[in-house]
């Protein structure tokens, strides 16, 4: 049942995207489009809850979840962006294909209930993981906005990644907040703590950039975007499998 | 010249190459094989095995990033580069509270002009200006996340010089005050751990036969001039003693717990320690061990097993050089006669291991934290806007100074303008 719920909602994902693109010039096709992509985040929110509620732990902890949780926060963001701002909704061919990959990546992974670590049993998992996720639902958006957004509501991606950067500093530092009272340090300069890091670097190097008007808008301005993006992705999905990490060690079994 | 460095100091450019720069460590050091992280067997295998490049590492000061003087000194004229740009940009933010720079929009007409909109505050009741200041905290966010981070920086520094972090592996019933043996690795404290703390009770609870369900130590203690104290440690609720604080590490197994005997009679308490697997725990179990004990400058060979069958056995072997000096089963209360001393098998008990952390200088940080994180909510949440109203004999004109980006200012302003039918400027 959970297969086929989250190839289906990855379909419902890819053809609002299909949509967007085609219709790119017709409000009306792009109103099915979001009503699409909103019954498909009806579906998705179901999912995580109702995993949530049989195994009774936040599902943010397998692989499985976290992207599954990820490709969920990437729609949500999205679907409130647009509605704030209409003129948003073309990123949706970029950013939806992409919540959509996501989704499907989760199926690889095993789909099973892992009992938490100790030290997992906390709600700084909850506001560790949430914001982690908040930071790579609006990274997306940030990225999405940049590669399609042309003209004068440029501002809007200095905005976007500007919340990218808070959220993703908050998760650092609450995680540094609990690694503190779960394990006495604050920062052990742990792979993933240390690419974190880069990350937040990156993203104040990219805002600090953007402080020159050249580097506020077109073809160079959306390159750089993807930079601090990608290396947030990278961090967030592909470190601990190149990597020993603390992260690996407790999270993802 | 001084003029000089401090324009280089402060400069934009200098922000941004440091910025990158330090993207490019924190990832070097995330990626490199740092001898901080490895243990000294990985130490040797990576030397061993990468000899060329180890060495080449070293050379460049990359096996070690992050204490390394190069990172010090980059990280030191970040802090500088950083604080001069907080001294800058709050001159600026002033001269924009105070309306002391050029406004990005102005409108100057003859006549008595219009009713202001809300968002463009009050005009005057007669001759005079009128000035109206909102979003002052979106002004100073970016300062006060920048001081935020310069807070935890400092405090790192000052953290830096006295951290300490080791693990002691104890055994039900052992008491710990802080000698240095225990220590696994051999780090001393930098200032005493003045406490004395014996290990009453081990809860392991293993769920599902693999997963570890929790980890509990039960303690009694006393710091110096207390009286005597239980608490337990568990994960995410570490045991605060002085500025030192003790956590659970998730290793733990059986303990072979032994009187040393000496030949003058007196007793000294011995710990064995055998790791048991989280899977194992609780399940009919055996473990082995050799290892080299060393007692008065007299080492022995000790080869070892523990059942916890009931009673518990424990079989040794004992080698002093080639010639065995002991073999046999023990069970509580038997005694093995090792000539130098002898040994007396009491029980076998649980033992965990903890990580005792000297706790100082960490508050300063994450107040730090919570003040970047404070100024840059600040800064997103709250758009700095001045308008100011002029009338005079003559004319009226309005003036607004907003911050960069400010869209849905330009949306109205422009919107006013167009429906008043006035020309922007």
């Amino acid at each position: 049942m959970t297969l086929l719920l989250q190839w289906m909602v990855a379909i419902v994902y890819l053809s609002a995207a299909g949509i967007l693109l085609i219709h790119s010039r017709w409000p009306q096709m792009q109103k099915v489009a979001i009503g699409l992509v909103s019954v498909g985040l009806l579906v998705h929110v179901a999912m995580v809850l109702v995993r949530g509620l049989d195994s009774g732990q936040i599902p943010i902890m397998t692989r499985y979840e976290d992207f599954t949780v990820d490709a969920l926060s990437m729609v949500a963001v999205w679907l409130l962006a647009q509605w704030r701002w209409p003129q948003l909704r073309q990123s949706g061919v970029i950013l939806l294909p992409l919540a959509a990959l996501i989704v499907i990546i989760a199926l690889s992974y095993s789909r099973g209930v892992f009992p938490m670590s100790p030290a997992l049993r906390t709600n700084w998992l909850v506001i560790h993981a949430s914001l982690n996720s908040l930071a790579v639902g609006f990274g997306a958006l940030t990225l999405a906005v940049g590669l399609i957004l042309k003209g004068d509501r440029m501002d809007l991606v200095g905005r976007f990644m500007s919340w990218t950067f808070l959220l993703w500093c908050g998760m650092v530092a609450a995680g540094s907040y609990w690694a503190s009272i779960a394990w006495g340090r604050f920062w052990g300069w742990d792979p993933i703590e240390c690419w974190s890091l880069g990350t937040i670097f990156i993203y104040a190097f990219v805002l600090h950039l953007r402080m020159k008007p050249r580097w506020r808008e077109g073809y160079w301005s959306a390159l750089v975007g993807v930079l601090p993006f990608g290396l947030m992705m990278f961090t967030t999905y592909g470190l601990v499998f190149v990597m020993r990490s603390v992260h690996g060690q407790y999270v993802f079994q | 010249m001084l003029n000089k460095l401090w324009r280089i100091l402060s400069s934009h450019t200098l922000a941004l190459w440091l910025l990158i720069s330090m993207t490019l460590v924190a990832l070097a050091a995330g990626s490199l094989p740092q001898s901080a992280r490895l243990s000294p067997e990985q130490q040797t295998e990576w030397e061993t095995e990468w000899e060329a490049t180890a060495s080449w590492l070293d050379t460049f000061g990359l096996s070690q990033i992050v204490g390394s003087d190069w990172f010090a000194a980059l990280t030191i004229v970040l802090l500088i580069n950083m604080t001069a740009g907080i001294l800058l940009s709050f001159r600026r933010k002033l001269a924009f509270y105070r309306g002391e720079l050029k406004p990005q929009y102005e409108l100057q007409r003859s006549g008595p002009g219009p009713e202001p909109p809300p968002f463009l505050g009050e005009k005057p009741e007669g001759v005079g200006s009128q000035s109206r200041v909102q979003g002052i905290p979106g002004l100073f966010g970016l300062t006060l996340f920048h001081l935020g981070i310069a807070v935890v920086v400092l405090a790192g520094f000052w953290r830096g010089a006295m951290d300490f972090s080791d693990y002691v592996e104890l055994s039900v019933g052992e008491v710990f005050s802080g000698q240095p043996s225990k220590f696994q690795l051999r780090q001393e404290p930098p200032e005493p751990f003045d406490a004395v703390l014996r290990l009453d009770r081990a809860d392991i609870e293993v769920r599902d036969e693999k997963y570890m369900g929790e980890f509990r130590g039960h303690f009694s203690y006393q710091q110096v001039g207390g009286s005597t104290q239980q608490a337990s440690v568990v994960s995410n609720h570490p045991l605060r003693l002085g500025d030192f604080a003790i956590y659970p590490k998730q290793s733990f197994g059986h303990s072979a717990q032994f009187e040393r005997v000496l030949q003058d009679g007196s007793i000294r308490h011995l710990y064995i320690h055998f790791e048991v697997e989280t899977n194992e725990w609780g399940k009919p179990w055996r473990g082995k061990k050799e290892q080299m004990i060393r007692f008065d400058n007299m080492p022995l060979y000790y080869s070892m097993s523990l059942s916890n069958a009931v009673p518990p056995v424990f079989d040794l072997k004992v080698n002093q050089g080639e010639k065995v000096i002991f073999e046999g089963s023990l069970q509580p209360g038997d005694l093995a006669d090792l000539g130098a001393y002898k040994l007396r098998f009491r029980a076998m008990v649980p033992w965990m291991t903890f990580n005792i952390a000297l706790d100082k200088g960490v508050t300063p940080i994450f107040i730090g934290f919570i003040i970047t994180l404070l100024g840059f909510l600040l800064h997103l949440l709250f758009w700095p806007r001045r308008v100011e109203w002029t009338t005079t004999d003559n004319g009226w004109m309005v003036q607004a100074w907003v911050r960069r980006g400010d869209s849905a200012f330009d949306e109205k302003w422009n919107a006013w303008c167009h429906q008043q039918g006035l020309e922007v400027s």
